[in-house]
């Protein structure tokens, strides 16, 4: 417990004689944790853009002629029990004469004119089945089109694959870069902690002359690399919580056609993980930078 | 209770023993030849020497600080060269030690520089004070407590790195070349609290070049050549 006062006591005053040093450190941890976070935020808001893009994507269900009313309850209970089904949405004929005029001729009474009360579409109800995960809509197809009462299918498979494959590729982009950041920071931290250590290496040596344990040796510095960590993890965190809304705000002005597509993380959700994740990585990386560089010495 | 070492030595065993010590450094030079030496609790010794003669070597197996290639070295008891990592903290807390340089941080006020060494075996708030207080009284120091090292002269600092060698009242004091950066009188005060700190019970060994005192204190003097015991007198002088 004294070890614990001294160390605390000791590491911050450390963090403040060693100005240039902790400067240097907080920097650095700060830099690597901004870009750290920064991607974070894009990628997160790529992905949601992705999902939003992905949950549009619908299976289009055409029932047989002579179908019952249950039946297509049973058959709408039975999607919908898979896992990997968002939603069902039935579409009677009404609905669907009513979309098609819509989207052929807007307002335009054209249709109605030609066709009067009569629905071209009559036999023409359907489910719009939306999936979870667009990778899986092909086996949803397959499953669909092996049900009782079903004339047709419609899966827009090429959207779904193209969907589904630059999901992989950003996944794989993003582990690598992340990866790469995180090897970053901590080679940077230790590198700038062992200049903080070798400048103190007397200090080291004469505490354990008078018989200091590992453990005495390494608390100061173990506390100030968890000070510099949680600061230069901080620092970051504020910045993208100031610029994220301005982003958006940015991105929805110059590219407003868009808009449509283009469906961000409310900063609420963004910053709920981003804070907690920076701070422990920040703290993560200071420990770990610190204990990796004294341990050299106390080996010695 | 900490056990500090895993061998211990005969109930009547001196404080110190070096038995056929060799030390053998990476660059191939052999600084210490099959040494032995007995140190009783209680006295004071000078280890004096050329150059290279194996003294600091000494001081440093006594230490822990460096392997030896053969041979055994008990201090109070505990066989210091099986002695596992681990335990070496608690086995320097016995011992205090007084180098040429001072080692004091400079970041630190004099009272912070002693208090250290307890802070290091967890001694509370209160006792800390009330102990470098009268330890920093008995070196003479006890109105510079709040002086940093830079403000105090070689003799001061000195003072003060034999007040933290001291202030855990350890069974052995070790000083190598305690008076190498001090002029003529203030090597003889260091030299004459050394000898305070032997007449209050702790064993003292002294490695020293300074033949003027060695001569003039008639203490014990072993001397090495070539890191071979040449030389072990009971009040004796400095050999050559």
């Amino acid at each position: 417990m004294r070890t614990f006062g001294y160390g605390l006591k000791q590491g911050m005053k450390n963090v403040v004689q060693n100005k240039m040093f902790s400067l240097a450190a907080i920097g650095t941890i700060a830099t690597c944790l901004f870009l750290l976070g920064l991607f974070y935020v894009l990628l997160s808001n790529f992905q949601n853009i992705m999902y939003h893009a992905e949950s549009n994507v619908g299976i289009t269900v055409f029932f047989k002629k002579d179908i019952e009313a249950t039946q297509i309850d049973d058959l709408a209970e039975q999607i919908r029990g898979r896992d990997d089904v968002e939603r069902v949405d039935y579409i009677s004929p009404k609905e669907a004469w009513e979309n098609f005029q819509k989207e052929m001729y807007g307002d335009s009474t054209e249709l109605e004119d030609t066709f009067g009360s009569d629905n071209p579409l009559k036999d023409s109800a359907s489910f719009e089945v939306y999936i979870k995960d667009v990778s899986a809509q092909s086996e949803v197809v397959e499953y669909i089109k092996g049900l009782d009462g079903i004339r047709k299918v419609n899966g827009s498979s090429a959207v779904a694959k193209g969907l589904s494959s630059i999901n992989m590729l950003v996944a794989y982009i993003s582990a690598s870069i992340i990866l790469l950041l995180l090897l970053v920071s901590i080679f940077l931290i230790n590198t700038s902690v062992a200049t903080g250590i070798r400048v103190r290496r007397d200090e080291i040596a004469i505490v354990k002359m008078i018989g200091a344990t590992d453990g005495f040796v390494r608390a100061p510095f173990l506390v100030e690399g968890v000070v510099l960590g949680l600061v230069g993890a901080a620092i970051p965190v504020v910045i993208l919580f100031i610029l994220y809304d301005r982003m958006i705000a940015f991105v929805l002005d110059h590219f407003s056609v868009l808009s449509q597509w283009l469906t961000f993380v409310e900063p609420e959700k963004e910053f709920m993980i981003l804070i907690p994740v920076s701070l422990l990585i920040g703290v993560g990386i200071g420990l770990l930078g610190s204990a990796l560089s004294v341990r050299r010495h106390l080996q010695r | 209770m900490r056990k500090h070492g895993n061998v211990t030595a005969p109930v009547d065993q001196p404080l110190i023993q070096l038995s056929n010590v060799s030390v053998v450094y990476s660059t191939g030079t052999e600084a210490l030849k099959e040494c032995s030496i007995n140190v009783e609790k209680g006295e004071f010794v000078f280890v004096v020497g050329s150059s290279g003669s194996g003294k600091s070597t000494m001081i440093k197996t006594l230490l822990g600080e460096i392997p030896i290639q053969s041979g055994d070295i008990f201090v109070g008891g505990n066989n210091v060269t099986k002695l596992k990592r681990k335990s070496m903290p608690y086995y320097r807390r016995r011992l205090g030690v007084v180098f040429q340089e001072f080692r004091l941080l400079d970041d630190r006020n004099i009272f912070e520089n002693v208090a250290l060494a307890q802070r290091v075996i967890g001694v509370d708030r209160h006792r800390i004070h009330k102990n470098v207080n009268g330890m920093l009284q008995l070196v003479g120091l006890g109105d510079r407590a709040d002086a940093y090292p830079r403000e105090l002269s070689g003799g001061e600092q000195q003072r003060v790195a034999i007040a933290r060698a001291m202030v855990n009242r350890p069974s052995v004091l070790l000083a190598d070349e305690p008076t190498g950066n001090l002029d003529p009188q203030n090597s003889w005060e260091i030299m004459k609290l050394l000898e305070d700190m032997n007449h209050l019970g702790t064993t003292v060994m002294v490695v020293t070049h300074n033949n003027e005192i060695v001569d003039q204190m008639r203490k014990r003097v072993v001397t090495l050549n070539q890191g071979v015991v040449v030389s072990d007198q009971m009040q004796g002088g400095y050999v050559q």
